[in-house]
């Protein structure tokens, strides 16, 4: 039945794309399109035949889909039971007693599944094996959490000992994986439920349920964990206490992430009324500090409600007397933020120019050390320094950057630019001298995210060609010596709505000093 | 057939949303029902196994259904955000699965395992042809074309919504779609396909 078009009224040159005729075959033409469409097909017999043709397999599909799935229902019906039991858990809790319990069954399940680990296939176990591990490990001492196919493992690295930590096969979609500054605890929420987990073999486990919506942030010195609930609470769990004390109580909406100033005693968070996202509505948002020790709490700067307008607080200025923040808003997508600076003592809330883009519920370009920022001011990319107050141009043209780390000290930033072809995806930029150096490797996997490994190494995460799994590489920058892989099967991140990678759900990493 | 999946009721969830947000766990269940079946469908479309798809849907229920303040009402439907979710669940368990060479009809027989329903004697013929030849040409596809399938014309979503829920561009929506099209038609053979010949019959 497919005519070929061998007599057409119409030179060929003048028969819309194939594509185009698909699309208005399935009624997916814009209008302006479609009335050219429309007008065209009255004439042309051939390309009438083909969205005739388009349009009949449309239909004819779309209708073999339903009747093969439609009549399909599950073996076992889905248990709404298993989501209800988290539904009861209390939105307002008032003792902190309440709020955390050690998890001995998972404590004791890890401990038996370490231990058989041990016993049955001694040393190389199948777990490593299955990961890959480089076994004469020489770069820097870290401890690195990933989520892969035998679920969530902990992993310390030291030079000539690599110890696989902890591993929980349960956890296979966690959000927001952080490592406390030295290492020896992990955070991340899973279901709703907030973990604290100790990094080394059989450690101990707190799950803290949380009402929705949180965030949380380990201290400068690892010490504790601020979280926020989902339930308008702001808590703080101690390390030396194992348990939780309330800091910011529920009346006063404290919401989403966490920025501890330098000094580790005080926190900005952010309150909103009504908590968000409450159906795309305006709420009313201000950035607050809270003291740790006495509780007491300030506000630093409103904002005018704006429908849609999220505001989190990011950073302090190494001087404590400002700090960063950034919104996003609906005029720019949602995927660009604007940064603001906070004047302290004067509340007020500056707009620096720039934007940033965001992922999820974290900055895709995190802020650098001393309140560096990588930022597009919508032509170029440019760094703020935003203690002096100065901006530098990113020397050359640049392609977009997908994930960015700075160096500890702030001097130079690492970056893995979108669409760079396999191999050569990962620049470094030193700041000072305003110099690009662009860092080879082999071309069978392409670069996905980086991070700094001291002032020497980098930790490059590269997806191997037609695999769907990622790779963890150590690049030595001063050596000569030839990058190594040093684990596999790391689990590729969901992707955000704007082809963008949640890095911090999958992979964690700390250099220890 | 009773419930179709292709009725988009978008604006009448914002109420249970926002109960369920609230606590109302009444809400949250009815949000449940409502959804099981087509998120299931869903699933068993994208991945083509029964028991995967159960658990894809129920991870993406629960995981919707405990995070309904990420969802954006100003932003998609309700169902195109489960959606999204569901796509990512399924993403996910093929990446756990490691078959990537091996054709999920052939390792597990799918060829009985999608239909445990007698179809009217009328249609048995014509039936096992079809269906078996369009499973199969649904599991020859690339995962991203099978997704572009399914999403256009099981849920029935626009290409807008499709590039919400794949996480790719507008025009990425339309290469793929058109290649998993040309594939489907290669596959099936024009001449071969039985439902065009049902239709000539008619
Ligand atoms: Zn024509």
């Amino acid at each position: 039945m497919a005519g070929d078009g061998n007599t057409p009224l119409k030179t060929s040159d003048d028969h819309p794309d194939d594509l185009v005729l698909q699309e208005y075959a399935l009624g997916q033409s814009e209008a302006e399109q479609a009335a050219e469409v429309g007008q065209h097909i009255a004439q042309c017999a051939r390309c009438r035949a083909r969205v005739e043709e388009w349009r009949q397999f449309g239909e004819r599909l779309a209708a073999d889909l339903r009747r093969d799935l439609d009549r399909v229902t599950p073996a076992e019906p889905l248990e709404f039971s298993r989501i209800a039991r988290q539904w009861r858990v209390p939105r307002r809790r008032t003792s902190p007693a309440t709020i955390w319990r050690l998890s001995f069954p998972a404590l004791l399940l890890g401990l038996l599944l370490w231990m058989a680990f041990w016993l049955v296939s001694g040393r190389r176990t199948a777990a490593l094996r299955a990961l890959d591990l480089l076994e004469d490990y020489d770069g820097p001492p870290v401890v690195l959490a990933a989520v892969t196919d035998r679920g969530l493992v902990v992993v310390r690295l030291v030079p000539g000992e690599v110890r696989l930590e902890q591993r929980l096969s349960y956890v296979t979609h966690p959000a927001g994986l952080q490592l406390a500054p030295d290492g020896e605890w992990l955070a991340f929420t899973q279901d709703r439920i907030l973990h604290i987990l100790g990094t080394r073999a059989g450690g101990a486990h707190l799950e803290i349920p949380l009402a929705g919506l949180a965030g949380w942030a380990w201290s400068p010195d690892g010490s504790a964990l601020a979280y926020t609930d989902g339930a308008g609470q702001l808590w703080l769990f101690e390390r030396h206490t194992l348990s939780s004390r309330l800091l910011v109580p529920a009346s006063e909406s404290a919401w989403g992430k966490l920025a501890w100033n330098p000094d580790g005693t005080q926190i900005a968070y952010v309150t909103a009324r009504p908590l968000p996202p409450v159906a795309g509505g305006a709420t009313h948002q201000s950035l607050w500090r809270v003291d740790v020790l006495s509780g007491l709490r300030v506000e630093l700067a409103r904002r005018l409600p704006e429908a849609g307008a999220l505001l989190s607080a990011e950073a302090w200025l190494a001087s404590g007397e400002g700090l960063l923040a950034w919104e996003t808003s609906p005029a720019d997508g949602e995927n660009l933020a604007t940064l603001y600076q906070v004047d302290v003592s004067g509340h007020l809330l500056t707009a620096l120019d720039g934007k940033v883009p965001v992922q999820g519920e974290n900055l895709s370009w995190p802020l650098g050390p001393q309140a560096r920022a990588l930022v597009w001011d919508g032509r170029n990319l440019v760094i703020w320094h935003l203690q002096e107050q100065k901006k530098q141009p990113l020397a050359g043209q640049l392609a977009w950057p997908q994930t960015v780390d700075w160096s500890a000290d702030g001097a130079w930033l690492a970056a893995v630019l979108a669409g760079a072809p396999p191999g050569q995806g990962v620049i470094l930029f030193a700041l000072e001298a305003s110099t690009l150096r662009a860092i080879s490797l082999p071309a069978d996997a392409t670069e996905r995210a980086i991070f700094c490994g001291g002032p020497e190494h980098l930790f490059v995460i590269r997806q191997p060609q037609g695999r769907e799994t990622a790779e963890v590489w150590l690049v030595s920058l001063v050596e000569r010596a030839a990058p190594r892989r040093l684990m596999s099967s790391v689990a590729l991140p969901e992707a955000g709505p704007y082809n963008g990678w949640r890095w911090d759900d999958v992979f964690a990493l700390r250099v220890l000093d | 057939m009773s419930q179709n999946p292709h009725v988009n009721p978008a604006m009448d969830d914002l109420p249970l949303i926002q109960r369920a947000i609230e606590g109302d766990e009444r809400a949250a269940r009815q949000l449940f029902e409502k959804y099981q079946l087509r998120t299931f469908r869903l699933a068993l479309g994208l991945l083509g196994d029964e028991a995967d798809a159960e658990e894809v849907a129920q991870d993406a229920l629960t995981y919707a259904l405990l995070n309904l303040r990420l969802y954006r009402p100003d932003l998609s439907s309700f169902s195109t955000w489960l959606h999204t979710i569901t796509v990512c669940r399924a993403r996910d368990k093929r990446r756990r699965k490691f078959l990537p060479s091996i054709s999920l009809t052939q390792w597990l027989g799918l060829g009985n395992q999608i239909r445990d329903h007698t179809p009217g004697p009328e249609a048995v013929v014509i039936r096992n042809e079809t269906e078996d030849r369009l499973l199969w040409a649904l599991d020859q596809l690339s995962p991203k074309l099978r997704e572009a399938i399914v999403l256009r014309f099981y849920t029935d979503c626009s290409y807008k919504e499709m590039s919400e829920i794949m996480g790719c561009s507008l025009n990425t929506v339309r290469s793929r779609l058109r290649l998993a099209v040309d594939r489907l038609r290669e596959l099936l053979g024009e001449e071969q396909v039985p439902w065009l010949a049902t239709e000539t019959l008619r």
